[in-house]
């Protein structure tokens, strides 16, 4: 649930209370429990709330979405069954929405609650629900989705109108780049050390720049050069893209899309290009740029190709319009290569997918589907089920690419739901789900698969960023993933190397060492709807979108890590201190890549909410939640230097030269996923011990002095 | 540059807290050597509790720490230790048994604490041989309860984890 305003919920929730309520009283409930303690008015007045201020991340249909839980169904009821009416009014107002529980009146929860209580398939009664009313679940509602009367279709728009005021769409600033040059394919298979030109920087992955300005001699002295204010609202990750001394940054709430000189500032062209999203709960972190285009995904599924130069659109696709969004994007031998994601809900229509389009022309040339299908290789691993529930997979990290084999390395997600039991693919492996995907990226066509976590049941995503290192002529992929598990496969064949646990986990009893397969705890596989389940770590992830730095000349991996563990069920979370750590939920660790021995590590409180870039002047850079954004020697880990900005640290630092400097910029963002709501709850919040303002995204730029350049 | 296992401090830790952490077991070693040949059989296990299991819902009626001491001598387990910054008095506090390191499961001893919001846990238990298995392998834990955070849930918890062991995943470190 997001943060929405109140008193306007509360008049549309009275008004269309009264004109559902006959929709109510003739839907089919279930038969033979006794009537809820609310009533029909109650249940239709929750809806009009909850489409308000709910359904953007759990969904109008309440089968919940990315980390949002479902909310209606066996696993609503398996979770909140045994628990009561009281309960639940009690967790929804003091949690919900996320990061703003309480913001609703009373009777606004209360609402919520009967609605909730109908859409399990309770029945409306005479007894009016209050805050107060403790009636045990499981006697009422029965997890039998009842599909409720539609609210009217103004009610999220308005919303949507009320959470950021009003404003003008199109270009709002119209400028023209000066000098731009094409980015060509040449360009990309070796970026000019001056350029930070794609997520990650570069087709291997590596977040590593050329530029040495910035030493363990000097980083202490580097000072803020610029800030610029980044629309607030939504998740702020964006990875910026800079070329030519131009500075490309987006905002994934409203797409606003500009380019800043990337030297003092100044603002050169903004598209204001919109739809405010529906949903704040997918962010944008990749952008690309190809030729004379800058390449945007929209909120909304659609992917623009607009003029680097002035911002102007020259064309657009819609991807979907089943809801899906874009998830990674990237350009390969003039295509543009991007994931689905968001592919939770069933029946599917469109299953998740990772695509090829004309980079000139944003025209589709390829699909390949990242679930296994009937009668595809790997097909046979979802226990039979039918094609239409075969959910989840979702490719939401950008891939890299090996021009030599012509192979791009995608990550993906786990099958949805997220609970094995709950998703009827009983001890299958669910391919290709958590997998590492080699696909041709002229064709689409799969070249091999390896499935890191079959049947994952916990979210525990392996679809992090794919890093391609080469050790005496072998070619090798390194990813790390949610379990902290850091894997090594041959990138030519898909072949398992070897693997290291870079952070405590207790899912898996033991991997095999000669194929990397793992065995789950045995009461992980017992695990019902109705259970929780012990994960460490939990949907925070050892490693999550927070992306590690490679360091050729060090042949050093530095990964931000997260020390939490959950309290795991169909639709509740509970988060606390992994074991061993005292509470240190930030580890920052190096491991030489060839061997993946420990190198250094150290640990604090606060997680780290930032990509990690290293450079070829031995500095590597990082943020973290507390505000932090820190230099630190690559070599050893020791911290160099530290600024503390407006609010968490948050997205991709990028590092670039202009004129002779190098610069390291690096943005701020408060809202996301686990890796924020998980330190919110243990850190944050009303009394917490990390205080930080409920707003602030922007992006800030840094420089050596010209005394010491 | 700290291993994984030996994690002392709420805040970024350093290199000086790094050569304490390895300058106290050689002290102890050192002591024991000295001591008589009883003490020589002891192992001490530190723990560090944090609360239970949490949402936003709930965090502010099940907050606090604690560190504590566990000696084990023979099948003897003595625990030590203080808390504090609970949200209510506690009232219980636990020996527990899990099927893994982080995984809740049954008490299988009663220790004592102080009936406020900060004071001192101890107590002794005696283990069977399976619980000694158990907890060189991780898988014991303390729970403090509390007036707000009642059993079995509990207010605060903390694995006994010994120094020697190295969980998977731990980072040791090395030279460069």
């Amino acid at each position: 649930m997001k943060h929405r305003p109140v008193k306007a919920a509360v008049g549309l929730a009275l008004i269309a209370g009264t004109a559902l309520t006959a929709s109510f009283l003739s839907t089919s409930f279930a038969q033979g429990l006794a009537a809820g303690p609310f009533t029909a008015a109650q249940a239709a007045a929750g809806k009009v709330v909850y489409e308000a201020n709910c359904a953007a991340c759990h969904q109008r249909n309440l089968s919940g979405a990315g980390e949002a839980p479902p909310v209606a169904g066996t696993g609503f009821i398996g979770s909140w069954g045994a628990r009561t009416t009281k309960d639940l009014f009690e967790v929804l107002h003091a949690t919900m929405p996320l990061g703003a529980g309480g913001s609703l009146t009373n009777d606004e929860y209360v609402n919520i609650v009967a609605y909730l209580l109908a859409s399990n398939g309770a029945k409306p009664g005479q007894q009016t629900l209050t805050a107060t009313t403790a009636v045990k679940i499981d006697t009422v509602a029965t997890g039998v989705v009842t599909q409720l009367a539609e609210a009217p279709a103004a009610a999220p728009a308005a919303a949507a109108a009320r959470r950021a005021p009003a404003q003008r769409w199109g270009m709002t600033a119209a400028g023209e780049v000066k000098a731009y040059t094409p980015v060509t394919d040449a360009m990309l298979l070796a970026p000019p050390a001056q350029d930070w030109l794609m997520h990650l920087h570069d087709y291997q992955g590596w977040s590593y720049s050329p530029l040495s300005q910035i030493t363990p001699k000097n980083a202490d002295l580097l000072q803020l050069k610029w800030a610029w204010a980044m629309e607030e609202g939504g998740r702020q990750q964006i990875n910026p893209l800079v070329h030519d001394g131009v500075m490309f940054l987006s905002n994934n709430f409203n797409n606003v899309v500009e380019a800043l000189d990337a030297k003092t500032g100044e603002l050169i062209w903004q598209n204001r290009i919109g739809p405010t999203s529906d949903g704040a709960n997918n962010a944008t972190r990749t952008m690309a740029l190809w030729e004379n285009l800058l390449i945007y995904p929209g909120t909304d599924a659609t992917l623009y190709g607009l003029d680097a130069r002035n911002g102007k659109i020259v064309w657009k696709t819609k991807i979907v319009t089943n809801g899906d969004r874009i998830g990674g994007l990237m350009v390969v031998n003039g295509k543009v290569l991007l994931g689905l994601t968001r592919c939770d809900s069933r029946p599917r229509d469109v299953h998740c997918f990772i695509g090829g389009y004309d980079a000139k022309t944003g025209k589709e040339l390829w699909r390949f589907k990242t679930v296994a299908l009937t009668g595809q290789p790997g097909g046979d691993t979802w226990n039979g089920i039918p094609d239409d529930q075969r959910a989840g997979s979702d490719a939401w990290i950008s891939g890299t690419y090996d021009p030599k084999l012509n192979l791009t390395y995608w990550g993906t997600g786990q099958a949805k739901p997220w609970l094995r039991a709950e998703r009827g693919t009983g001890a299958g492996a669910t391919d290709y789900a958590n997998s590492t995907v080699a696909l041709n990226p002229d064709t689409g066509k799969l070249s091999w698969w390896y499935n890191h976590a079959p049947g994952e049941s916990l979210d525990l995503d392996a679809v992090f960023e794919r890093t391609l290192i080469d050790h005496d002529g072998r070619q090798e992929v390194v990813t790390v993933d949610k379990t902290g598990i850091m894997w090594k496969l041959d990138r030519a064949t898909g072949k398992y190397i070897q693997h290291k646990e870079t952070t405590f986990q207790n899912v898996f009893d033991k991997l095999d060492p000669k194929t990397g397969v793992p065995t789950y705890r045995q009461d992980v596989l017992d695990q019902t709807t109705k259970s929780l389940m012990a994960s460490c770590p939990g949907p925070q992830g050892g490693k999550n979108w927070q992306s590690q730095a490679y360091d050729p000349a060090a042949d050093l991996l530095v990964i931000p890590l997260a020390q939490s563990c959950v309290m795991f069920g169909a639709s509740t979370q509970l988060v606390y201190e992994m074991p061993g750590t005292d509470g240190n939920m930030g580890l920052l660790a190096a491991y030489d890549a060839k061997t993946f021995k420990p190198v250094w590590s150290w640990q604090q409180r606060s997680p780290f909410l930032t990509g990690v870039i290293s450079t070829a002047g031995g500095v590597s850079f990082v943020g973290d939640y507390d505000r932090s954004f820190k230099a630190v020697e690559t070599r050893t880990g020791k911290t160099l230097w530290e600024a503390r900005l407006g609010t968490t640290v948050q997205g991709y630092p990028v590092t670039f030269s202009v004129d002779g400097v190098q610069y390291v910029a690096v943005t701020t963002g408060i809202s996301a996923g686990s890796p924020q709501q998980k330190p919110n709850t243990l850190l944050g919040g009303e009394g917490g011990e990390v205080k930080r303002p409920p707003n602030g995204h922007a992006v800030y730029v840094f420089a050596l002095p010209a005394s010491v350049r | 540059m700290i291993p994984f296992s030996l994690p002392e401090s709420r805040l970024a830790t350093n290199c000086s807290e790094h050569r304490m952490r390895y300058a106290a077991p050689l002290l102890v070693s050192l002591s024991l050597l000295l001591g008589a040949g009883a003490a020589a059989a002891a192992e001490t296990f530190t723990v560090h509790l944090g609360p239970t299991p949490i949402n936003d819902a709930t965090k502010a009626k099940v907050r606090g720490r604690a560190t504590a001491t566990a000696t084990l001598t023979g099948a003897q387990l003595s625990v030590a230790g203080a808390f504090s910054g609970l949200a209510s008095p506690a009232t219980t506090a636990e020996l527990r048994a899990g099927g893994g390191v982080g995984v809740p499961g049954p008490a299988i001893g009663a220790l004592t604490v102080s009936p406020a919001a900060q004071g001192d846990l101890s107590g002794q238990v005696k283990l069977t041989a399976a619980q000694v298995k158990a907890l060189r392998q991780g898988r014991l834990y303390l729970q403090i309860n509390s007036q707000s955070a009642p059993p079995p849930d509990g207010n605060l918890w903390g694995w006994v984890l010994s120094p020697t062991l190295v969980l998977p995943g731990t980072n040791t470190p090395a030279a460069r």
